[in-house]
């Protein structure tokens, strides 16, 4: 499958045409070998209900839902007439774990449609009545691309202010520089309209201001308070301290990353990744260079994939810390995220060896690595390695251990494996329930089927046990790091290929013609294959990835990235309501996100 | 003189000082308050004169009528605080009212800590939902370990 | 010319002066509280803390007091005025005139009423009424959630924290604090009164809002809680207020329970200095042991997280109030039987 070509036909999609006959689908081949099947919009909801609910092994999570503007795309490789298309993708843990280390429990569907202007939306049905979890995903495809779709309960802008006039950013007719607009201004009028187009109204959503014996409290909580982690709202509908209802509200911290990837080449994307989730560096990096390589049809050499394991678990642990440390910050521990940001700081110190540079490396090659390992890095690694797990130890008392922590978290916010896969919950925060699903292990990358580590699980989905699995994933990550550091293989770090960016030295100044390549290749940018690419990776917080078309040009045709922190965002209102205020501070402690994560 | 003198001694040095005390306690607050009123800055801004509700405005009024909860649990505050008050004025003559008198306050002790039990146990101590929720199964179960 | 000098007045007058250096002494010992717990709170943190203004950072605490006076005096136009400024006037003052009532020395202590502890109790009981008004005068909704939690807090130890102390008062007859140090003479209340002290712990860092029990301002959930409007002068007598209060708690803790100015640990008995130790320097045994309290408090602060406030309701109902009921049941019969009535 290393061309991108399946060499058999999926076994999903023998039972698919099995139920609905062959003329039901159109099969499309993509680089990243993923079973895509083109359905007809009237029998999407069909295809979907039995792929959910009645299908042998099910696939019980709607893992990504978005959108392709279709109008400017030269090379549509035989795939159906379109203007839009939009794009379910599905995941079964269950097929995933049946089969390890296949894939098996993927499946992408795309529906077309036409039509494209303003005043004659493309529309279709919302499947929101069978994944309670197309919701945020449909109000997103509306709000970036302007696609309707009928029967969903509250199709608003979700993104973008409600009060904004300037379309739907995706659309290919959508500017996307900030050169092709006016300046902006913010004037007292406009500030004033801003702020009243924020202003909650319980009745859009259909809530009760009170009852006849008292009124309800609506609080904002959130963008601008100390334990949102970030520029996130979340109104809560109170009865004292009892939350009634909740809206979470998000998009403050929406940069267009996604538009962006459509301007900038392939490689000066990469530092945008970074950004993605912030705490994350390289792992931004990770799915991204691994999606490209797919399309571009490179293999890394083995020291490329040591050494990006290396760096994502350094990573890993850097954000656990955060999340350890803010976790016992929000129930009111005050000392724990001082030591813990110290042991960040030790971690970055390796970083910063390796890299250059501490939060956001952008250290990640098409085909590679930036540098090579410097002299003496093995000793710094063996320094963290020293330090950190006597640390863990101690949290362990000071926080984990602390009867008022388990008070506060224990039994609090919890769900289970069936909630957290439909709401598509990835990540620590699925482990938490006891879903054994994390992808080093059951879909290998990067040679992780060669170390030897653990998937921590929890029991009860509960806030205790997504704390205890990340702590103990931090654990697993340093035991990842040893073996790195005692086996890291000689070689190269970059693959020789020629759409490695930048090409290997030795590829270049050779004569007349390597100079030119490699020149076009640098200012221009490497030139990517088309077609359609994506690759999943177990980042820090759940699953990442992006989903890249590519049109034979030198920037992507259109940039997906499905970030988990979107998903467990829009998992709060079903989780916390009948709870108390404290209960959503640790709640929303546990889910450990980060807002650019959900924004992009 | 000495008749001003004889009125102020009179009252004795504990009642001066006291007074004296309680009067700097409150010229050090009136003077901490004044004096900031006096020596702050003055500014204008266009959104400081809302209050704060995470940078957004608010959705609801401010003044609201809560649900009852509250007020039940402020009158079990004042039966107990008003019984509590019964075992101070025991407690500063314990010695005199002898045995006659510790059995009437363990009487009296034994009835409120039994109307505390009978409180925990109708659940009227339960301040939270997951807490009321527990409750509530419970029973349910129990009654329908009785119905079979 | 000066014959209406009597020895009276001059006791007065040297009885004034006395209550104007308490006064004093105990609020730069509240002022210095913030400096220590910054500091102390560094070291255990792994941070350095204040130490750039004077001497160990020592003049950080005088620099935030004129920044402070020079701030503006805000008054939010939706609040309730009056109420508005009485909030923080009244969490002052009250905590201020709580510590009239301690006595540190044989000879230093402003009031010596018999009522003492009575009167600690009221003044507890309306030092909620500052952060209640203050939450409700503010008119906002995270400075309403404040003052309510702050409700149900006192509700929770109000009750229990009076009968805690009632063991106490036992031992001494008394609600004179004198009476109460007098009465520890050779064994420290905190031994014969474990389980009323085990219930006070609590209550003591209830009555100043502090850690685990800060939910009314619990800054991870209600942002500043009751004081959220708050700025200036009139936030930072908030804050004060509670450096003042576990000075005084700390105090009346070391009177209730550790013996006052009483010398520990038979310090008194060391052959020489024995005298020296036990008779001469009261204050500074009864400084020191305030200090580990008031350490103790910062202690708990950089130590514990916070409970959610239905759990600390419970805890203070279904323990603290049935352990301080035992303890009285069992000092009465104790104190009786001792006597052999």
């Amino acid at each position: 499958m290393a061309d991108g070509t399946p060499s058999t036909v999926p076994e999903i999609v023998r039972e698919l045409n099995a139920r609905f006959g062959d003329a039901a689908f159109t099969l499309q081949r993509t680089a990243d070998g993923m079973p895509t099947l083109w359905v007809a919009v009237e029998r999407l909801q069909e295809v979907l209900r039995w792929l959910k609910n009645e299908a042998p092994k099910p696939y019980k999570m709607l893992y990504d839902l978005t959108a392709i503007d279709e109008r400017l795309r030269k090379n549509r490789l035989g795939q159906p007439a379109a203007d839009f298309s939009v794009v379910y993708q599905l995941l079964s843990v269950e097929r995933d774990l049946a089969a390890p280390r296949t894939a098996a429990g993927d499946l992408r569907l795309k529906v077309a449609l036409q039509g494209g202007t303003t005043d004659n939306f493309p529309h279709l049905p919302s499947v929101t009545s069978i994944y309670p979890n197309a919701n945020w995903y449909e109000r997103e495809v509306w709000d970036l691309f302007g696609i309707v779709f009928d029967g969903h309960p509250n199709l608003r802008r979700i993104l973008l202010p409600p009060s904004w006039k300037g379309g739907h950013p995706l659309r290919k007719e959508h500017a996307a520089r900030a050169t092709e607009f006016d300046p902006y201004q913010l004037t007292a009028l406009r500030q004033d309209m801003e702020q009243e187009a924020l202003r909650f109204n319980p009745e859009e959503w259909g809530m009760k201001r009170g009852t006849e014996e008292h009124d309800f409290m609506f609080l904002n909580l959130g963008p601008n308070h100390p334990a949102a982690h970030g520029a996130f709202r979340v109104v809560l509908q109170l009865d004292g301290e009892e939350i009634v209802d909740c809206v979470p509200d998000i998009g403050y911290h929406h940069r267009g990353a996604e538009k962006m990837g459509e301007r900038q080449s392939w490689h000066s994307y990469i530092p945008y990744t970074d950004r993605i989730d912030y705490l994350g560096g390289v792992m931004n990096n990770l799915p991204y260079v691994m999606a490209l390589e797919k399309l571009a049809g490179i293999q890394v050499p083995e020291r490329v994939q040591c050494i990006r394991v290396m760096m994502t678990e350094f990573f890993r642990i850097t954000s656990h810390l955060l999340f350890y440390g803010t976790m016992a910050q929000d129930v009111g521990a005050m000392s724990p995220v001082f030591y813990m940001f110290v042991d960040r700081q030790k971690a970055y110190d390796v970083i910063e060896a390796i890299t250059g540079f501490r939060m956001h490396p952008a250290w990640f090659r098409i085909g590679g690595v930036a540098h090579d390992l410097p002299k003496g890095w093995e000793q710094k690694v063996q320094e963290f390695l020293d330090w950190m797990p006597k640390r863990l130890d101690g949290y362990r008392k000071a926080c984990l251990e602390n009867s008022i922590v388990k008070a506060r978290c224990v039994d609090v916010a919890a769900y289970n494996t069936a909630e957290a896969l439909e709401w598509g919950v990835t990540g620590p925060g699925l482990r938490a329930t006891g879903c054994d699903y994390d992808l080093r292990k059951v879909r290998p990358y990067c040679g992780y089927e060669n170390y030897d580590f653990e998937v921590p699980l929890g029991h009860k989905g509960d806030i205790y046990d997504r704390i205890v699995v990340r702590e103990e994933e931090i654990r697993q990550s340093l035991r990842i790091i040893e073996q790195c550091m005692k086996n890291m293989p000689s070689g190269p770090y970059k693959a020789d290929h020629a759409l490695t960016t930048p090409p290997p030295k030795d590829r270049t100044l050779n004569d007349i013609e390597t100079l030119i390549t490699h020149f076009l290749q640098v200012s221009w940018g490497p030139i990517m294959p088309a077609g359609e690419t994506s690759f999943m990776v177990e980042a820090t917080k759940g699953i990442n990835s992006y989903y890249l078309v590519a049109d034979g040009g030198t920037a992507s045709y259109r940039t997906r990235i499905r970030t988990p922190s979107f998903a467990h965002l829009q998992q709060i209102p079903s989780v916390i309501r009948g709870q108390m205020v404290p209960d959503l501070i640790a709640y929303i402690a546990s889910i450990d996100f980060v807002m650019a994560d959900v924004d992009r | 003189m000495d008749a001003i003198v004889a009125l102020i001694t009179r009252l004795g040095p504990e009642f001066w000082s006291t007074a004296l005390y309680v009067v700097a306690v409150f010229a050090i607050c009136a003077i901490m308050l004044i004096g900031s009123a006096l020596l702050g800055g003055k500014s204008q801004a266009r959104a400081r004169n809302e209050p704060f509700e995470s940078g957004v405005v608010s959705a609801s009024p401010e003044r609201l009528r809560l649900s009852a909860k509250f007020y039940l649990v402020a009158m079990f505050f004042v039966i107990f605080d008003v019984e509590a008050l019964f075992l101070y004025a025991y407690a500063v003559s314990a010695k005199e009212v002898g045995w006659m008198g510790w059995i009437e306050v363990a009487v009296f002790i034994f009835i409120l800590t039994a109307s505390l039990v009978y409180l925990a146990r109708i659940g009227a101590l339960d301040w939270t939902p997951h807490q009321k929720k527990r409750r509530a199964a419970r029973i349910a179960a129990q009654a329908a370990g009785k119905s079979e | 010319m000066f014959s209406w000098i009597t020895p009276d007045l001059i006791a007065i007058v040297w009885g004034m002066v006395k209550a104007i250096i308490i006064l004093l002494g105990m609020v730069l010992t509240a002022a210095y509280m913030i400096w220590l717990e910054r500091r102390l709170l560094a070291l255990w943190q792994d941070r350095y803390g204040p130490n750039r203004v004077g001497p160990l950072g020592l003049g950080q605490v005088i620099a935030d007091m004129i920044k402070i006076f020079f701030k503006e005096d805000w008054m939010p136009p939706f609040a309730d005025k009056f109420t508005f400024v009485l909030a923080p006037f009244l969490a002052m003052s009250l905590m201020m005139l709580a510590f009239v009532f301690i006595p540190m020395t044989p000879n230093w202590g402003v009031s010596n009423t018999n009522m003492a502890l009575l009167f600690f109790l009221a003044i507890a009981g309306l030092a909620v009424y500052a952060v209640m008004l203050g939450g409700w005068a503010s008119n906002s909704k995270y400075s309403l959630l404040g003052g309510l939690r702050s409700t149900a807090q006192t509700i929770s130890y109000e009750v229990f924290m009076g009968l805690a102390l009632m063991g106490v008062v036992i031992q001494a007859g008394s609600f004179n604090l004198r009476d109460i140090v007098a009465a520890q003479d050779g064994l420290w209340n905190v031994f014969p009164q474990i389980l009323g002290f085990i219930a006070w712990v609590p209550a003591a860092l209830a009555v100043v809002h502090r850690t685990p029990f800060d939910l009314p301002e619990a800054e991870s959930e209600l942002v500043q809680g009751y004081h959220t409007e708050y700025s200036g002068m009139k936030f930072g007598m908030f804050m004060v207020s509670e450096y003042v209060g576990i000075v005084m708690v700390s105090g009346l803790t070391v009177t209730l329970f550790f013996g006052g100015w009483d010398a520990p640990l038979w310090f008194d008995r060391i052959p020489g200095i024995g005298a020296f130790l036990g008779e001469q320097i009261p204050f500074v045994w009864f400084a020191a042991k305030t200090f580990i309290f008031m350490a103790g408090y910062i202690l708990v602060r950089a130590a514990l997280p916070r409970p959610r406030y239905d759990q600390i309701m419970s805890a203070a109902w279904l323990w603290c109030l049935p352990i301080a009921l035992i303890n009285l049941l069992i000092t009465g019969a104790v104190v009786l039987w001792r006597a052999g009535a």
